[in-house]
């Protein structure tokens, strides 16, 4: 890395030893000094103009991929924090799946204490978990695994939860896998 | 300003890409933060119209109410599509003049109309994801579609509200993204293996022209096959050890799909997996679990029919175009399945044992394609300046004789890095800059392409003279290198101009070698480094002991000085880590007590300042960059 100077001693006299600078010849320019070659000096502008406009384009396209480029990193970021959050909300289910099969067993009552620590351990990365039967099927929130008649529900309500949902502030990790109310022949 | 995207419209899944900062076209991600949108969209019953992933999640309570495969049906008419019309769950009716219709709760929508929803929600999430508004768009359709498929494809482009700059063929995109079309004529076989469908195209390219020439398919063939071939084969399995069928369980059989699926992706990169799917079932006896590996080659078994589908097309496609394996020039794969290694491996065969092409995303490339011929349409491809790269990596020779890198390879040219060195002994007053290309860690091991004499530098202790060297290399690829005396101003340049006319068959031969060398060469570097560092330790505590003379007490400065020439001894030995490792451990340890075990000597006359100062020196040397030139 080029460490910035603190001082700069050798400043003014930089271009003392430089061995190949050869000194500049003014006599071209008296020379054609009587005919500017109006032409030649507006295609020239013209040129001048363009390569400017095009270095600045240069320039600006470099400042905009700095900036998208860091929107982009902030964002690959976040989606590989949540993958791997998302990875591992497969262990918190298989934990729960074992809770329930447990019945009253000590080892089921220590199953749900590990779950507790899941939970609380997802909590704090500010992950919450949401689905529960009665709730209003919600395709932003919940994925229907199935359909079911039901005399109790109205259509479209959540019949059960088979496998929780995830969302971490407003934004959904993974959606609730849900078995929905549905009676037969509904689609007219 | 407006920005003009190109559109990927598939039959399962869609992608919008747009061209980028430099001319460089890449894929947005959709709303959702997905690379990929699901091609279906939704009516509920409650009169809500979802478009992509949510549309799929509520597939299963509103099967009438979902449309997906759009695709398969625009531009047709009635009785072409009566095979399609009866594998779907929504109702596909007779609409005017023939046309197709799908209906939902007595509503009408004509598959234009599904499509033009596909396309504006990817129109409109690509707009919030580039802050512009997005009215212009390239859209891609297979290269078999007929005159009435494409007009509907544009139809439905129109009806998003969005002006259809031109309508391209898949295999044709795909080319573009290689940059295909800016090399000579060339004949390329384009191999597109989705999830639900198989194309393969010969195109002729060459001079900014794409023909196509022959193309080929099968309508039914994709990644979802390969997936259901690994859910019967895991249930079958559990079946016969459990005897629970895992396929009348919806919920198990969800669950086995996606670990399907992973396992699928999985054994593109390694050759056998696990699959874990705990409390998997439950029956009177107690809970079940599917546990099961995987084998690359039980998975290529598998699907050994469903791969080799994919030959008679491509020898169709052969002797459509009347060319052979042999006249093929370039291969390129796109689809997701075309990861598969058996899939690979089949296209080189049938090609003729050419590497297919495939650094561009499968899943991408055709958007991405699409997106470029976008750019090129609005001219903001066009005056892409096209820049070059170093091949290898420049540096200079530095303490121990390794090579410190200044500029790395592959950085794109005109480029310029400044460093700062410094001299490597008290009163050096040159420093000699030797400048090298290549990739190995050693000096020696690397191309010189040029030494020079920086002189009159003002005496002083070693590390402290401030040496600027500056590499700068121009457009022509030509290098300057400038070394300069920070202190007294002077300088010294060459100008070097054959870094760029190296053969390329010995750049590849170079950074191969470096390759093979790199476990070696890292061990070797980590010993001159280690030595150097302990070098410039030994240094610091001579200085210390000589600061600090008398008042060390006299056993502290015994053991400093014995440290201090078995570190000589151990660097005039070149001696190995195991020796220098220690050595380096011990003398940190010195150089840090000598001025506490000083004050404590002298703690009677308090003398609080005086280990002050060698503190900072110490840090000040750390600033310089370790990197010391030789001396002559």
């Amino acid at each position: 890395m080029p460490s910035s100077p603190a001082s700069d001693p050798g400043a003014d006299d930089r271009a003392a030893v430089s061995a190949q600078e050869a000194p500049q010849h003014e006599s071209q320019q008296q020379e054609s000094g009587q005919e500017p070659a109006p032409r030649e000096l507006a295609v020239l502008r013209g040129e001048l103009a363009d390569m400017e406009e095009r270095f600045k384009r240069a320039r600006a396209d470099l400042e905009n991929y700095r900036k998208r480029t860091y929107r982009e990193m902030e964002r690959r970021l976040a989606e590989r924090h949540e993958a791997l959050l998302r990875e591992w909300l497969e262990v918190a289910d298989s934990v729960e799946r074992a809770a329930a099969a447990g019945g009253d067993s000590p080892l089921a009552a220590g199953l749900a204490a590990l779950r507790d620590q899941i939970d609380a351990l997802l909590q704090r990365q500010g992950v919450t978990r949401f689905g529960e039967p009665g709730e209003r099927f919600d395709p932003e929130r919940h994925e229907a695994v199935a359909a079911r008649p039901s005399d109790e529900y109205p259509d479209g309500t959540i019949l059960e939860v088979v496998r929780a949902g995830y969302e971490r502030g407003d934004h959904v990790l993974r959606p609730a896998r849900v078995v929905v109310a549905r009676s037969t022949g509904t689609g007219d | 300003m407006a920005k003009a995207v190109g559109i990927d419209l598939g039959t399962t899944n869609s992608v919008v890409a747009a061209v980028m900062e430099g001319g460089h076209a890449e894929v947005i991600p959709n709303a959702e933060g997905q690379r990929t949108t699901p091609s279906v969209v939704a009516f509920t019953d409650d009169g809500q119209r979802l478009v992509g992933q949510v549309a799929r999640r509520q597939a299963i309570i509103n099967p009438e109410g979902t449309i997906y495969s759009a695709k398969r049906f625009i531009g047709r008419k009635w009785g072409e599509v009566d095979e399609e019309a009866k594998i779907v769950s929504f109702k596909v009716v007779k609409g005017p003049n023939d046309a197709i219709r799908f209906e939902v709760r007595g509503k009408q929508y004509s598959p234009e109309e599904i499509s033009a929803m596909i396309l504006r929600k990817l129109a409109d999430d690509a707009a919030k994801f580039l802050g512009e508004k997005v009215t212009e768009a390239v859209i891609t359709v297979p290269a078999y579609f007929n005159d009435s498929q494409r007009q509907a494809t544009k139809d439905a482009g129109r009806i998003a509200g969005l002006e259809v700059l031109r309508i391209i063929n898949e295999p044709t995109a795909a080319a573009l993204a290689y940059g295909l079309d800016k090399k000579g004529q060339e004949t390329v076989l384009v191999f597109d293996l989705g999830g639900g469908t198989f194309d393969v195209s010969l195109l002729d390219v060459g001079d900014g022209v794409v023909e196509v020439r022959a193309t080929s398919g099968d309508g039914h063939l994709g990644g979802d096959d390969f997936d259901k071939r690994i859910v019967d084969y895991l249930a079958d399995e559990f079946k016969k050890d459990q005897g629970i069928d895992l396929r009348n369980d919806p919920q198990a059989l969800q669950r086995l799909y996606e670990a399907a699926e992973r396992a699928k992706i999985d054994l593109s990169s390694t050759t056998q997996t696990q699959i874990n799917l705990p409390f998997i079932t439950a029956d009177a006896s107690g809970p079940k679990h599917l546990n099961m590996t995987l084998t690359r080659a039980k998975f290529e078994q598998l699907v050994a029919d469903l791969i080799e589908r994919t030959r008679g097309p491509v020898e169709q496609a052969l002797s459509d175009a009347k060319v052979t394996a042999d006249d093929i020039d370039e291969v390129i794969l796109v689809g997701g399945s075309t990861r598969i290694p058996a899939v690979q491996e089949l296209v080189r065969r049938l090609t003729g044992g050419k590497d297919p092409n495939m650094t561009v995303n499968p899943d991408e490339v055709v958007a991405i394609g699409a997106a470029l011929q976008a750019g090129v349409l609005k001219g903001e491809v066009e005056d892409v300046v096209l820049l070059d790269v170093i091949p290898l990596s420049l540096g200079l020779e530095t303490l121990g004789g390794v090579m410190t890198k200044v500029i790395e390879r592959n950085t794109t040219i005109p480029a310029r890095r400044t460093e700062v060195f410094s001299t490597a002994e008290d009163n050096q007053t040159a420093v000699d800059v030797v400048v090298l290309q290549g990739e190995r860690e050693l000096a020696a091991d690397n191309r010189q392409l040029a030494r020079f004499r920086l002189e009159g530098i003002r005496p002083a202790p070693r590390g402290t003279p401030q040496i600027e060297v500056t590499f700068d290399v121009d457009a022509n690829g030509i290098l300057h290198v400038t070394a300069r005396d920070k202190d007294t101003g002077a300088e010294q340049k060459v100008t070097i101009t054959e870094t760029a006319n190296l053969d390329p068959s010995d750049i590849d031969r170079m950074v191969a070698e470096a390759e093979q060398h790199a476990e070696e060469d890292r061990r070797r570097r980590e010993e001159i480094d280690a030595r150097n560092e302990l070098d410039s330790l030994a240094y610091r505590a001579e200085q210390l002991v000589n600061d600090l003379q008398d008042r060390l007490p006299v056993h502290e400065k015994a053991r400093a000085e014995q440290l201090i020439a078995d570190a000589r001894e151990a660097i005039e030995q070149q001696a190995g880590l195991d020796r220098v490792r220690p050595l380096i451990a011990d003398l940190q340890q010195i150089v840090q007590a000598l001025p506490a075990a000083a004050a404590s000597a002298a703690g009677a006359t308090g003398e609080p300042s005086g280990d002050g100062g060698a503190a900072p020196e110490g840090e000040a040397d750390e600033e310089v960059i370790d990197a010391e030139f030789t001396r002559e």
